[in-house]
């Protein structure tokens, strides 16, 4: 067990472009954290860097205290598990758990215990005398993961590992990582570009965008108090709601529209909102509620647009007016038809607002001190 | 199906039809009771059974032709196919310089052809003016020029360096040399697209698991790669034994002095074509392709081997 510290790392190939930029993260013992964004962000670079697959332009990575820059990855006590789960076609299961601890000169029997240990912890057992190329895409990823255990590292990195599997065992293997870093309680670093996989796993969450660190915090928190509009726009399924437009005096006057969404004093107080001022206003779908109950909000008359029922939930498409549209989710109780008018609440508690930019700072709110 | 339509793809298939019809069907045909007679020219010809390989069998020159031409081979096999794959793995790194240059400057032989690669190296292996003897005999003086080492003592004469008779008497190895040349390049090109095609992720689990670069490369890069190497040694094998122009084109008499560079081939196209026995020239072509055939067999039952292991 190891923690990891990068003090202001950064990735450049030249001067222009820097795939990573200042990126400063401390993973504590035992954390598993997870480095979320989407493809270019940085992340796998990152991951990387960790790895000692990539060299580091500027700044530090520590392990367990100890500056790792020059350090082989070999020497660096780490295991890595790849999308492709890079498993060594010609070898046995057995062979490519134990290559590794071959390599590094262990004693034959000691080999074949750690092997047997490990292909039990994974179910691994009646497939060891196989080759990678007779096994399903779930075995392999087992057999990757079986590798990299066997090892028993200091720290585990893993590189969008799930995102070859099919979306049922996706969630399978989600599962049984979770249980797996639960009974080894071995440090963690993964990477996804799949924001639910990083909410559902990490006990921290580094979202990343444009080589760098937007934002870093537990799930919920990200969840709850993006910092940014990209970062609330990443985190969260279905896509938060996004309005973009003007105040004018106690009222949010939509761009294009002739809507006018009224605003309270202490959400204007609250948020620091200033009359005139360009804005956007974010609501998740799941903040939207029918009008009528007793929360705190502001009721709105919408069309349904479109509806897609699921069972227990719906996903409905409101019109506010002909160019602006929100997204609702809802308890199902009843299915609204296309064309019906539905009054719904967007409760204050729900409301952020953001500079109008792609990744335009949250308003009215202390930036969180990301360490 | 109209009649027109069924017939349609056979014609489409035709010109080439015809053409194997002709130029290797009937021939092989042929070459079955070609083989059991002795011809001179095409014209004459008695059945002799198989007299004509027996005779093969009884004929020094056609066991000095064998032996080359498996020395030639074995050149092939184990000088030219280990040096394209290192010209391979060379370029086959993340930051080379020039790769694309270096890559057609290997391959470029390959595009002006046998004839010219072959006539140039003739050129360049003669006796006094070639340039391969100049070059050794201005390496041999720069040596001299060294005090301490004395190498007057232990080098030959700068006149028996440029008589060194390369085409004449060391025919064998002035092929392997210059056979290096025209295939290396060309075989260097299997080899890179097969490393290539090896996940660069492989290579870096590897590193991981701690193997350096000589493990990384004979446990995970070569066993990769190991059907493309399989198909290159095949094909090696198959062309060194059918060498043929480059000796004839080079060699004086396209044999060199005393048969030094005498191949299979060779000594089935003099029988053939210069003497007219058709006949042993056949039996000769018959026992090339019981070789080939074996060694197409071996490697099947080889691979099959190791894919049930």
């Amino acid at each position: 067990m190891a923690n990891v510290k990068l003090s202001g790392v950064w990735k450049y190939y030249s001067e222009e472009a820097a795939a990573v930029q200042d990126v400063k993260l401390s993973i504590d013992s035992g954390e598993f954290i997870v480095l979320v964004g989407p493809s270019g962000c940085g992340k796998s670079t990152t991951l990387r860097m960790i790895a000692g697959l990539e060299s580091i332009s500027k700044g530090e990575i520590e392990i367990n205290g100890k500056v790792v820059n020059n350090v082989q990855p070999k020497d660096r006590d780490i295991a890595m598990v790849f999308q492709n789960y890079a498993l060594y076609p010609h070898m046995t299961v057995e062979k490519n758990i134990g290559f590794a601890l071959k390599i590094s000169g262990m004693d034959k029997n000691e080999i074949k215990r750690r092997v047997l240990n490990t292909s039990s912890i994974l179910g691994l057992d009646d497939l060891l005398r196989r080759k990678p190329g007779a096994l399903s895409g779930g075995q392999r990823q087992r057999v990757a993961l079986g590798r990299a255990i066997a090892r028993d590292p200091a720290v585990y990195l893993f590189d969008e590992p799930l995102s070859n599997l099919d979306a049922k065992l996706r969630v399978t293997m989600r599962s049984e990582l979770k249980a797996l870093h639960r009974r080894l309680g071995t440090t963690t670093v993964y990477v996804t570009h799949d924001q639910e996989e990083a909410m559902t796993l990490g006990s921290r969450l580094v979202v990343m965008a444009g080589g760098k660190v937007q934002q870093i915090g537990t799930p919920l928190d990200v969840y709850n108090n993006p910092v940014n509009r990209f970062v609330a726009s990443f985190v969260g399924s279905p896509t938060m709601n996004f309005i973009e437009g003007t105040i004018e005096g106690e009222t949010f006057s939509p761009e294009n529209s002739a809507v006018k969404i009224p605003l309270t004093a202490q959400i204007i107080d609250a948020n620091a909102l200033q009359s005139g001022q360009k804005l956007c206003l974010g609501i998740r779908p799941q903040s939207v509620t029918l009008a009528g109950d007793a929360t705190p909000g502001i009721e709105l008359d919408t069309t349904v647009e479109l509806t897609e029922p699921m069972g227990d939930r719906v996903d409905l498409r409101l019109g506010l007016d002909e160019s602006t549209q929100i997204l609702a989710r809802m308890p199902m109780n009843e299915v609204p038809a296309n064309g019906a008018s539905l009054r719904v609440k967007l409760p204050h508690e729900g409301m952020m607002f953001f500079e109008a930019t792609e990744f335009g700072k949250r308003l009215g709110r202390e930036p969180v001190a990301s360490t | 199906m109209s009649t027109g339509s069924r017939v349609k793809p056979y014609l489409f298939l035709a010109p080439f039809l015809i053409l194997f019809v002709v130029f290797t069907v009937v021939p092989l045909f042929q070459a079955v009771p070609l083989a059991t007679h002795h011809t001179f020219g095409p014209d004459a010809s008695t059945y002799v059974g198989f007299e004509k390989f027996a005779q093969a069998f009884s004929d020094a020159r056609f066991w000095k032709a064998l032996r080359n031409t498996l020395v030639f081979t074995a050149g092939s096999v184990f000088i030219q196919l280990p040096i394209a794959l290192g010209l391979a793995l060379m370029l086959n790194r993340k930051r080379v310089m020039g790769r694309g240059v270096f890559r057609l400057l290997f391959f470029s032989p390959q595009l002006v052809g046998l004839v010219f690669v072959a006539v140039l190296a003739s050129v360049m292996f003669q006796k006094q003016k070639g340039l391969v003897n100049t070059a050794i005999a201005g390496g041999a003086d720069m040596l001299r020029s060294i005090p301490l080492i004395n190498a007057n003592a232990w080098l030959p004469t700068t006149s028996e360096l440029l008589n060194t008779p390369w085409l004449e008497s060391l025919a064998m190895r002035t092929l392997i040399i210059s056979a290096l040349w025209m295939y290396a390049g060309f075989n260097m090109i299997y080899f890179l697209a097969a490393l290539q095609n090896v996940p660069s992720e492989l290579e870096e689990a590897a590193m991981i698991d701690g193997a350096g670069p000589v493990r990384r490369f004979f446990a995970v890069v070569l066993p990769s790669i190991r059907p493309v190497a399989v198909f290159v040694v095949l094909l090696s094998i198959i062309g060194s034994i059918q060498v043929f122009e480059l000796a004839y084109i080079m060699l004086p008499e396209g044999v060199g002095m005393q048969d030094s560079g005498l191949t299979l081939v060779t000594y089935l196209f003099k029988n053939g074509f210069e003497i007219g026995d058709l006949g042993y020239a056949t039996a000769i072509g018959w026992l090339i392709a019981v070789i080939l055939s074996a060694t197409a067999i071996t490697q099947r039952l080889v691979n099959r081997q190791e894919a049930h292991a």
